[in-house]
């Protein structure tokens, strides 16, 4: 199927179904209507014999009367001849519109034949007797509504009259050549002409207007029905369209097209309406025109639903007012800025507009003039709120470009480049500017950061090489036995001086990688309290030997928080290893946990042996309390202390009053808890 | 016992201490100072361990691991001064056996190659070990019938109390106990200064089962929540 069949086949099958639907209604109306005529007229109507007709007998009846009553005397005469007759009373004079007719001979073209003698009706049609009274008893559903039945006996003043009254067969318009055709006073129309006329009238209303249209709507119909897949596309694309519709717009058409939709119903009430103007069609039109207004409304609603709510005039201009499209404060703030100073315009508008009615409604029949200022006033109005409504468009797409910047600047996130003539375009440049001096210092920095970390597994390798070399010779020369003591003396300095070396290679290390942020981490929840429980046992034996006295207090419940217990136990390894080296001996180290609203502070106190230099962070790297740097430690354990901390998550501190030394480690509670490992 | 120990690293003078180190414990010692030499000298068919140098000329130590896995299928050890964990995992995905981190205590180094020499030509004993329900674990071997654990493949000596927290800790390697459950467990009392009674045990078991009793690899303390021996 190519792409043309494929938007032919939905708009065919729409098109099928609303004429099918509108030529169904169509004839449905003409055919309610038409039922206000009977059923024995629109039978006669399809009699090939018009003769046949109750129309027919009515007006020969009528005639008779008419002529019996004495109300058709010598005096008139009809202007066609399409009814012959002969009349005579008795004693009087007979006239006649056709003279052979008194020798009860029927011209050419006429078949039918009444007589009448004053007693009975004889009707001969054809030459043949057509039976007029039946079984002599009048009924209302006799054919002949003439004198000479039992029960409808011929009146007294009937009985002198002879009359013959003989109809066309097929008959003729109004013949233009008779002789003496206004020689009466009162020329009349025999009306059969006008018979076959209204009963043709009926036949083609039927045919065109009742048959045809039902078929074809019916095959319409089934072939929208075929194809109701193809219909639906239709119905959504014009959905589509029809909820581009602003609400207020299809609420306000609601008013006109019901309103003529009622008065079509109401006009098209009577069948005659049709019969007689047969340009009345366009108003039976009119009543599946409602239909397919109401048709719209529903279709609307069923595949454009969640249009409807957003797209109205209403819901623009609330949109307009709160800008919540734009995503910071500052754009909504200029939208709803503009929209309410148009919205406090309007009020000087109505009234102005006001004015300018009602001063027109009073002058304009003194002068025309009058009229066209008011056209003038009305025009610059519009042109003043048309000016406002792109005012105020201008000022959304400017707070839409600063949106669009402030996005920008937020999640570096270009999405589509701002329109060239934007307001904002020298900003947007800038901006660009600005991002990619950033890119090149971060990508800079990047690579310094890179060359450092090089550097440091560089340095620290080289450092590590040599030392591997001395460490395994004073092992050897360990295991050499008969070593003079003196020899074994400087040894013992190599080892300590060694080891030494070794632990600082190590905390060096560990300080650069935490320093250029390489320091991989294994964030999980644990419990605080029992962290410094198992570092205080894991430490207990170096407590133990110390000449320091320890005091604990832990909470009993554990104590939550976010850390790599790792690292953190490096943390409290150096701290007690600080206290442990550089306490006063005989001195109590306390070492306290609290939780102080949503935080778990760690404090461990000590005093010093050593007088404290003040104005020392004891953190910064290789600082230490005393200057002359011959004991064993690094220098570097309060200062990977507070790297780890932090890289944890947590804070660090220290301070010193007088010989009062104090760390404090700080993290935040969570509520997150230690996942239970599945037994292995 | 006169096993071949191959031993690489370009800084000759560390090949030449972990020679002596090694020999004064009675094993031959081949040498090699870069990965192509290594390469040759892997081919000797009494070879029985390698010690190798990550960082070195020629072919560097990993490539050279590759290599060598390809053909032989014996212990072999990495020396690195990289320390990195992420050093650790490249080192034992390349095959290796065992990663070193430099600068090492000597004494470790030749307890390791014990370890490993041990378990790699004991390994058929240990498939006619009695006692087929034996938790084994690397280099551990907990018999519990016989209330045994075995440490590459020799038994070793271990109070009663030591002994039930392995087998606890043995019969769910890799899950973390809190030291009360410890307690309660193998005490079978109500815990009263759990984490110190716990932790002087676990000290002294690592004493008799760690290669490293300062750097753990099988008793570890999981800081802030409790005690596991670690799966290999």
């Amino acid at each position: 199927m190519d792409i043309k069949s494929k938007s032919i086949k939905p708009a065919l099958a729409f098109l099928s179904f609303v004429l099918g639907i509108s030529l169904l209604m169509f004839s449905v109306a003409v055919g309610w209507s038409a039922g206000t005529l009977g059923w024995q007229e629109i039978n006669d109507a399809f009699q090939t014999d018009y003769q046949q007709t109750s129309r027919f007998r009515h007006t020969i009846e009528s005639w008779f009367f008419r002529i019996a009553d004495g109300h058709f005397t010598a005096s008139d005469g009809l202007t066609d001849r399409n009814l012959l007759y002969f009349v005579q009373w008795e004693g009087g004079e007979a006239y006649t519109n056709c003279p052979e007719l008194a020798q009860e001979q029927l011209p050419d073209g006429y078949n039918f034949l009444l007589s009448f003698d004053g007693a009975a009706v004889t009707i001969r049609k054809d030459g043949q007797k057509v039976e007029v009274y039946g079984d002599g008893l009048y009924r209302p559903d006799s054919l002949w509504e003439l004198p000479g039945y039992q029960n409808y006996p011929v009146p007294s003043s009937y009985s002198s009259l002879t009359l013959l009254l003989a109809a066309a067969k097929n008959p003729a318009p109004f013949v233009q050549d008779v002789q003496g055709v206004f020689q009466y006073q009162h020329d009349y129309d025999s009306g059969l002409y006008g018979i076959t006329l209204a009963l043709e009238r009926i036949r083609t209303v039927f045919v065109w207007a009742l048959v045809l249209p039902l078929a074809a709507g019916l095959v319409l119909l089934l072939l929208s029905l075929v194809w109701h897949k193809h219909k639906v596309r239709a119905d959504q694309a014009i959905a589509w369209c029809t909820s581009r519709v602003w609400l207020e717009v299809k609420v306000l058409l609601l008013i006109p097209f019901g309103f003529l939709s009622i008065v079509a119903l109401y006009l098209c009430a009577g069948f005659f309406l049709l019969l007689q103007y047969p340009s009345n069609v366009l108003l039976y039109l009119t009543i599946p025109a409602a239909l397919w207004w109401g048709y719209l409304y529903v279709n609307d609603l069923r595949y454009g639903f969640g249009q409807l709510k957003t797209h109205s005039l209403c819901a623009l201009l609330a949109r307009m007012l709160r800008g919540t499209e734009l995503h910071y404060p500052v754009g909504q703030r200029i939208c709803r800025r503009s929209a309410l100073q148009f919205i406090l315009c309007l009020p000087f508008f109505l009234f102005c507009a006001l004015a300018a009615l009602i001063f027109m409604a009073s002058f304009w029949r003194s002068n025309w003039f009058v009229v066209l200022l008011f056209l003038l006033l009305c025009s610059i109005g519009a042109a003043l709120i048309g000016g406002q409504l792109w005012l105020i468009a201008q000022n959304r797409r400017t707070a839409s470009h600063l949106d669009w910047l402030l996005d920008r600047i937020q999640h570096g996130d270009a999405g589509t480049p701002l329109p060239e003539e934007s307001d904002l375009q020298v900003v947007a440049d800038s901006l660009e500017q600005m991002e990619s001096r950033l890119q090149d210092a971060v990508e800079e920095q990047v690579k310094s950061e890179k060359l450092k970390l090089e550097l440091i597994t560089n340095v620290s390798h080289d450092l590590k090489t040599p030392l591997t070399s001395m460490v395994s010779y004073l092992e050897l020369l360990r295991q050499e036995e008969h070593l003079p003591p003196h020899v074994q003396d400087y040894l013992q300095v190599l080892d300590q001086k060694t080891k030494r070396l070794q632990a600082m290679v190590l905390d060096v290390f560990d300080v650069s990688k935490a320093a250029t942020g390489n320091l991989h981490l294994s964030v999980k929840p644990i419990d605080f309290a029992k962290l410094l429980r198992q570092t205080l046992a894991d430490q207990d034996e170096s407590i133990a030997a110390s000449p320091l006295t320890f005091r604990v207090q832990l909470p009993q419940e554990p104590v939550y928080i976010l850390a790599d217990g790792e690292r953190l136990y490096r943390v409290f390894q150096n701290l007690i290893g600080n206290a442990l080296q550089y306490a006063l001996e005989g001195s109590r180290v306390y070492v306290h946990l609290e939780t102080a609203g949503e935080k778990a502070v760690a404090t461990l106190r000590n005093t010093s042996r050593d007088e404290l230099p003040h104005g020392v962070d004891f953190t910064e790297r290789f600082v230490r309390g005393d200057q002359s740097r011959t004991d064993g430690g690094s220098g570097l354990g309060l200062s990977i202390a507070r790297t780890f901390t932090e890289a944890c998550g947590g804070s660090f501190s220290i301070s010193t009053q007088a010989d009062l030394f104090t760390a404090q480690v700080i993290f935040p509670l969570t509520h997150l808890r230690p996942e239970q490992e599945e037994p292995g | 016992m006169n096993e071949t120990i191959l031993v690489v690293d370009d800084d000759a003078e560390i090949v030449r201490a972990i020679s002596i180190l090694l020999e004064k414990e009675g094993y031959r010692v081949l040498k090699a100072y870069n990965g192509l030499q290594a390469l040759e000298q892997a081919l000797d068919p009494a070879l029985r361990l390698i010690l190798m140098d990550v960082m070195m000329p020629q072919l560097e130590g990993l490539s050279a691991v590759l290599k060598i896995r390809e053909k032989r299928n014996l212990p072999i050890l990495i020396l690195s001064a990289k320390s990195e964990d992420t050093d650790k995992v490249l080192g034992l995905s390349m095959g290796a056996d065992d990663y070193i981190a430099k600068p090492f205590h000597p004494q470790e180094l030749v307890a390791r190659v014990r370890s490993h020499l041990r378990r790699y030509t004991q390994l058929g004993d240990v498939n006619h070990a009695p006692g087929t329900d034996a938790l084994v674990n690397g280099r551990l071997r907990y018999l519990p019938e016989e209330h045994t654990l075995l440490v590459d493949g020799e038994a070793v000596r271990l109070t009663a109390t030591e002994l039930k927290i392995v087998e606890l800790l043995m019969r769910h390697v890799g899950r973390v106990f809190p030291a009360e459950e410890i307690y309660r467990r193998v005490w079978q009392e109500e815990p009263y200064s759990a984490e110190n009674t716990v932790m002087v045990h676990i000290r002294r078991i690592r004493e008799k089962i760690e290669l490293n009793p300062k750097e753990p690899e099988y008793l570890k303390v999981v800081w802030g929540i409790g005690y596991k021996i670690e799966k290999h």
